[in-house]
């Protein structure tokens, strides 16, 4: 075929058309563009803020294991009472994470020995005690758990769990009251607190 | 409620049934951590005991 042969090969849309169609496109995305992120640094240190917390390791590390200690069970004597009305209904020992009392040492991070330790009993509580995982933490409540109390110079009685166990609040009273071993129980979260990893 | 601050004298609030209602004591620390609880020393016995602060009252 011949070129030029009388076909006519204008364009159907004119340069001119073609830019209208285009301005409109152009104003429609304008219209539609969000205003310009001023400080982009800024925005982020705002997400940060409500998303990230930043603590030493230690501290968070304690703050968790200061408000979710599970004691194990281990009452032996009247002191166990008082345990269990610290537990209770009026004084409610779950508003500090506590209120958890695991029948197996495994599950649990805090031996509270509420009552007289006697010979017999000494050497299971020395395995429950190994049976727990570390880190772990031993209270003595009442006179007898500390010193064997009024049974100290008997020839039955540990004269203070001290002895089998290293213990790291001693709580007085025979028996203490519940106020009294949330006391002891407040200077057992501030050692928790002083704890670290990195100790050997 | 009296905002209450280490040395302040305290009366614990009279409730049924419970031994230590009206013991007297003074406060030797206002805990931060948990808030709210307040330890004093029993003039009764000389332990050392935590209390809400809403069971204790100035004196």
């Amino acid at each position: 075929m011949e070129i030029g042969s009388g076909q006519d090969f204008t364009p159907v849309y004119s340069p001119i058309e073609l830019d209208r169609d285009e301005g409109k496109i152009i104003e429609a995305l304008k219209a539609r563009s969000q205003q310009p992120i001023s400080d982009p640094d800024h925005w982020i240190d705002e997400e940060l803020q409500r998303s990230v917390l930043t603590a030493k390791l230690d501290s968070v590390l304690n703050w968790g294991r200061r408000w979710s200690c599970w004691p194990v069970n281990f009452g032996l004597a009247c002191c166990a009472m008082e345990m269990i009305a610290a537990a209770a209904l009026r004084f409610d020992i779950s508003r500090f994470g506590m209120e958890l009392f695991r029948a197996s040492p495994r599950q649990a991070d805090l031996m509270l020995v509420s009552g007289t330790v006697t010979w017999k009993m000494a050497p299971a509580l020395k395995m429950i005690y190994d049976q727990m995982a570390e880190p772990k933490w031993v209270v003595a409540m009442g006179s007898c758990a500390i010193s064997g109390g009024p049974f100290a110079d008997s020839y039955s009685v540990v004269p203070g769990v001290s002895r089998i166990v290293p213990v790291d609040v001693y709580v007085p009273g025979c028996p203490p009251r519940p106020e009294s071993l949330y006391y002891g129980l407040f200077k057992l979260h501030e050692k928790i607190s002083q704890d670290s990893i990195t100790r050997s | 409620m009296a905002e209450l601050k280490t040395g302040d004298r305290v009366r614990v609030k009279e409730r049924p049934d419970y031994t230590l209602s009206g013991w007297e004591g003074e406060v030797l620390e206002v805990k931060e951590d948990p808030k709210g609880w307040i330890i004093i020393k029993a003039d009764k016995t000389g332990y050392r005991m935590a209390f809400p602060e809403t069971e204790l009252d100035k004196l």
